[in-house]
């Protein structure tokens, strides 16, 4: 009955296998029919999903194949779900997968590696499909890593430089930290509740009382918060996130921006009745969002690689989210999640087209008066600003207002860290939209040849310009008049049938919160636009009256040096002891090849014994044979 | 009743129990006359269909036998007997199959040839079903004698013909050491039989006192076996004797009458001499230990295939010998017989690999496989695949058989044992990768391709398609075969 639904995550994954063993045969046309197709029959699939769960809310579909593992207590199903949050996530996954597959046809076009890099992208959209519809744990980590795999496949896509593949390690071995957690969360949940099926686990969740469970509870959430902060780049985690813009442009909108780093956030959704009983966890999560949205923003205003400053705003945008949840405000993190994945992915495709316009060009010191020259890009990402600042009744300004506003609720200190790093956000978007767009061409040899790109690649910021334009009104905050009609829609999956703990909303001061936020915003936006529109002149004079600052933030805090010195030293130095002294002393050489040896130097001795005489071989057979004839004897 | 009557009513009352190899042994004399007045001597691929359509009739006629007792109680059909009958048949036909371009290339004749391994697979057949002592010992020198001929049979090739003398000699010793032992156990027996089962009431009360004459009769038959199975120390030649003889008697022997011996060694000592175990298990022990070490340990060093393949025989009985020491007669002949259906699959397929490349003047050595995964993938990727099966190597179904083997021996107590059989599969592993590794990553110059014969490519595909089948439904489908095979 319900058996088309399996092909949500199975289309892509027949593309991904069309794509990987065909490859080259199927040429460039058949490669994007295939890429495009099956993300796009996939989408529409979600679509009916998301359209009949839109009909009858609160319904919950689990399909199950087959029995995946069956060990002692352990029972996990081969099993999908399909709930109002796993089919919205469907939905944005697809959606914004078909269009950044359709505009990778368009970006893509000169690249050798055209099926390779379509059959990642397939195989990424299966992965976050297995992520998002898993009805287990085990199956959810399936998709983790999975992702986590493509993510490490597309990054080092041009591995012929030396920076993507160190990049896509850098990704992998980071998130792998994280994949601990998760890991070690999943095992404490199991051990305490028998059970690895997330339906079953909020179940008997609800039904313990919080007081004997709690410190468990509160581990295994903290564990799975860990592996949320390695997906979802999070304070510490988040390194692996800017340096991952080294793979191709698409990929850094699709995977590193608009899905897979939404995979944490969605983690913590999917588990909400669970992190709901653990007061602390949740105070733990708000506190690493908002200084991750904080930290990143500040890092962001002094980057000059066009997508660097896209990252680092990803970084922050995701420290929102994890804000949101943290304050309790599951529904307004999956909100942000969603307006985020539409305006995110625009400014990168956005960022893309520029690039592609200059020929691979990603420095906004060599930009610059390109408003003319791309229209299409600059107005699209003009829609992106806005959203991404929070300007009503843009995208962003829903979902974020929310988010502020439950923060606000939980600590007016989180409130103001959320309100600093909006300001920041706001002065680095519109720098950089100064930077690409205004002014003067610091580069006339690129400028010369700029040109708009082509149909397949404008089409989607179009109608990603549209999405980031209107998205915002599916969640109208009541503050404004609104029904927050997402948090309606998410509540079945949410609260799992438990009593919802309905937050109780002050509407007084949420408008005067809002007011105070978006005209902050909007000054610091102007504040950065009047800073660069002139060139670079106001930002070098700033840069020398700071100098020390300026190192700083530009260096990004040196964080990465200092991973370098304080553990990846140490690290490799225990690495070197233990490979020189336990590897290849103690295991290669007293374990394996001292055997090894011995064993050979007594086949060349038993070799002695085959003379090739008969009358010694009935010699030796007539010693065997007293042998044995002693044996019993003795 | 007339005597002659009475012979008349026993033969045809028993006869259907023989009628395969009785099949056989017809057959095999009209083939040779007058049989060759009809068909031309050297007619190679009329007498190879003539004698694989014998031996598929005779196995059809061994697996439908009446499962009964007869000939006075000289002669059984069990699912003992079915199950290695069949293997037997099994390895006639492969090599069979495998023999044609050989003979074709050494210009040898051909009706002689068939028709022995037609006699000496009947004697086969006739040995796993014995239940007399004397019985058993003539089934044995049936098989001995053609396998003596057949190894020799490159008459003008001083190697196959030493290797043939050498091993007539020997056989012939160890015939009289076996010989000796039985007539001792006549003896301590009170000189009334040879037949198993009473042999085994009798000697069980004897051997309550702890005899000599006993023990001295019992290691006198084990020598004797060991012998015929190619166990240490008393497998001497067989290295000299696989590496003479022609390689498809090289895979003949490697795989029938070794199938035939061990299911003789079950029928005396894992279902016969059941009452004297005490006697004999610790020897046996011995045996299979240093089968194990020496095969594996000697097999390491050597350049010839053929050799090397001998050498991991030895160790492969080793292994197979814990079967018999197990307590449980029936899981140990279940073990064993699939033990040995998987060594069969593989060792065709490697010698079967072996004889194209040796068509093409190498093979013999293991640098002939340079390069082979270069040039031949489809191939270096089928002997592969045998290889890694042989090493027992996970998931392929030559890991199963050992499993299941090792399983047994430790549920019975051969802890020791099986711990040294487990050391001594990992010295294999080297061995056997080390031609996977000179197949993949030694350089070799390009050579030119004859294709491989049709009868080879489809011993060649069919065991390989069968290890990689039970490689995914390994326990289950092994488990069920036993059962219906072994009943």
């Amino acid at each position: 009955m319900h058996t088309h639904l399996w092909l949500i995550p199975f289309l892509p994954f027949l593309g991904f296998l069309a794509m990987g063993l065909l490859g080259r045969r199927l040429g460039r046309t058949g490669v994007a029919v295939i890429g495009v197709g099956t993300v796009v029959a996939s989408f529409a699939l979600s679509l009916i999903a998301f359209a009949a769960m839109k009909a009858a809310p609160g319904q919950r579909l689990e399909l199950v194949a087959l029995d995946w593992m069956a060990v002692d207590r352990l029972r996990v199903p081969f099993g999908l779900v399909f709930d109002p949050l796993s089919t919205a996530m469907a939905l944005a996954v697809t959606g914004i997968g078909a269009l950044i597959h359709l505009y990778s046809v368009g970006y893509m076009n000169e690249d050798e590696g055209y099926p390779r890099f379509f059959a990642y992208l397939n195989l990424f959209v299966f992965f976050m499909l297995i992520l998002v519809l898993g009805s287990s744990l085990p199956l959810i980590f399936v998709g983790w890593e999975g992702v986590g795999l493509c993510s490490y496949l597309l990054i080092g896509y041009y591995f012929r430089t030396d920076f993507a593949p160190a990049a896509g390690l850098k990704a992998f071995l980071t998130n792998r930290i994280g994949d601990l957690g998760m890991v070690v969360g999943m095992m404490v949940l199991f051990a305490h509740f028998g059970t690895l099926t997330v339906g079953e686990l909020l179940v008997k969740a609800g039904g313990l009382s919080p007081e004997t469970t709690f410190g468990v509870l509160t581990f295994a959430t903290l564990m799975l918060f860990v592996g949320a902060t390695g997906k979802s780049a999070q304070l510490p985690l988040y390194v692996w996130l800017p340096d991952a813009m080294a793979g191709p442009t698409p990929v850094s909108a699709l995977i590193h921006a608009a899905t897979m780093v939404t995979a944490g956030i969605f983690l913590v959704c999917r588990l909400a009745p669970l992190f709901e009983l653990t007061p602390i966890t949740l105070t733990v999560i708000a506190w690493v969002g908002a200084a991750t949205a904080l930290f990143a923003a500040t890092i962001g205003l002094a980057q000059r690689d066009i997508k660097k400053v896209l990252a680092y705003s990803t970084v922050s945008q995701l420290g929102y989210m994890v804000l949101g949840l943290g304050a309790g405000g599951f529904a307004a993190g999956f909100f942000h999640v969603f307006t985020h994945a539409w305006f995110k992915a625009l400014l990168f495709l956005g960022a893309g087209s520029v690039i592609h316009a200059l020929h691979h060009e990603q420095d906004l010191f060599k930009m610059g008066g390109l408003r003319a020259k791309l229209p299409f890009t600059f107005w699209t990402m003009l829609i992106g600003t806005l959203a991404i600042m929070g300007l009503p009744p843009f995208a962003g300004f829903f979902s974020k207002d929310e988010i502020l506003y439950l923060a606000f609720l939980k600590s007016p200190v989180l409130w103001g860290m959320g309100v600093l790093g909006a300001c920041l956000t706001s002065f680095y978007m519109w720098r950089l939209m100064a930077l690409a767009f205004w002014g003067e061409p610091r580069d006339a040899h690129a400028f010369a040849h700029a040109h708009e790109s082509p149909r397949t690649m404008t089409v989607p910021l179009v109608v990603l310009a549209a999405g980031s334009a209107v998205v915002g009104f599916w969640g109208v905050p009541e503050a404004f008049g609104g029904h927050f009609q997402v948090g309606r829609f998410l509540a079945p999956s949410l609260t799992y049938g438990q009593t919802a703990a309905e937050a109780v909303h002050h509407h007084g001061p949420a408008v005067l919160l809002a007011l105070i936020s978006t005209g902050l915003a909007i000054a610091c936006g102007w504040w950065g636009f009047a800073s660069y529109r002139g060139g670079l002149a106001l930002a070098e004079a700033r840069a020398a009256r700071w100098p020390g600052l300026h190192r700083w933030v530009a260096g990004k805090y040196f964080v990465d040096e200092g991973i370098e010195k304080v553990v990846l030293g140490p690290v490799r130095w225990l690495g070197n002891l233990l490979w020189k002294l336990f590897d290849v002393i103690l295991i290669d050489g007293i374990g394996v090849n001292l055997p090894g040896a011995l064993t050979r130097v007594s086949g060349d001795l038993l070799a002695l014994h085959q003379t090739g005489r008969v009358r010694n071989y009935a010699l030796l057979m007539t010693l065997g044979a007293l042998g044995l004839f002693w044996v019993f004897l003795r | 009743m007339s005597f002659a009557q009475g012979l008349l009513e026993a033969l045809t009352k028993d006869l259907p129990l023989l009628y395969g190899p009785a099949l056989l042994a017809v057959a095999a004399t009209l083939m040779l006359w007058p049989g060759d007045r009809f068909v031309g001597r050297g007619n190679k691929k009329a007498w190879a269909f003539v004698a694989a359509l014998v031996l598929l009739a005779a196995g059809a006629l061994a697996l439908t036998a009446p499962t009964d007792e007869g000939f006075n109680r000289m002669f059984r059909v069990d699912g003992l007997t079915k199950g290695f009958q069949a293997l037997c048949v099994m390895g006639g036909l492969i090599t069979i199959a495998l023999s044609q371009p050989q003979l074709n290339a050494l210009k040898e004749q051909t009706v002689e040839y068939y028709a022995l391994i037609l006699f000496s697979v009947c004697g086969m057949m006739l040995l796993v079903g014995a239940t007399d002592l004397v019985s058993m010992y003539f089934s044995l020198e049936l098989m001995a004698l053609c396998i003596y001929v057949l190894v020799a049979y490159l008459r003008h090739q001083e190697r196959s013909v030493e290797a043939g003398l050498k091993y007539f000699l020997l056989g012939a010793f160890s015939s009289g050491i076996l010989l000796y032992g039985i007539s001792l156990l006549f003896a301590a027996a009170g000189g009334v039989t040879t037949n198993l089962a009473e042999l085994n009431g009798r000697l069980a009360l004897v051997s309550a006192n702890g005899s000599l004459l006993v023990y001295a009769g019992v290691l006198m038959v084990l020598v004797g076996f060991a012998f015929k199975v190619a166990a240490v120390p008393f497998h001497m030649w067989s290295p000299d004797a696989y590496e003479g003889a022609p390689t498809p008697i090289t895979a003949f022997m490697s795989m029938a009458p070794k199938a035939a011996a061990l299911g003789a060694f079950l029928r005396v000592f894992g279902t016969g001499f059941q009452g004297i175990a005490s006697d004999w298990m610790l020897p046996l022990a011995y045996i299979a230990g240093a089968s194990m070490v020496l095969g594996n340990v000697a097999a390491l060093r050597q350049q010839s295939l053929k050799r090397l393949l001998a050498y991991s025989s030895i160790a492969h009985v080793g292994y197979m010998l814990l079967g018999v020491m197990s307590g449980d007669a029936q899981a140990g002949a279940q073990a064993i017989w699939l033990y040995m259906l998987t060594y069969l699959l593989m060792q065709s397929g490697a010698f079967a690999i072996l004889i194209y490349l040796q068509g093409k003047g190498e093979g013999e050595r293991i640098d002939d496989f340079r390069g082979l995964g270069r040039r031949q993938p489809v191939l270096a990727f089928a002997m592969m695949v045998f290889l890694l099966s042989l090493a027992g190597i996970p998931p392929l179904v030559g890991f199963f058989s050992k499993f299941i083997l090792f399983k047994l021996a430790i549920e019975q107590g051969h802890v020791a044992l099986t711990v040294l059989a487990l050391l001594t599969s990992a010295v294999a592993a080297y061995y056997y990768l080390n031609v996977v590794a000179v197949m993949y990553f030694k350089e070799a110059p390009e050579t030119e391709r004859a294709p491989m014969g049709s009868l080879a490519t489809l011993v060649v595909t069919v065991s390989c398609a069968l290890i990689l089948v039970g490689t995914f439904f390994g326990f289950r489908l092994m488990d069920w075969m036993g059962r219906i095979v072994l009943g």
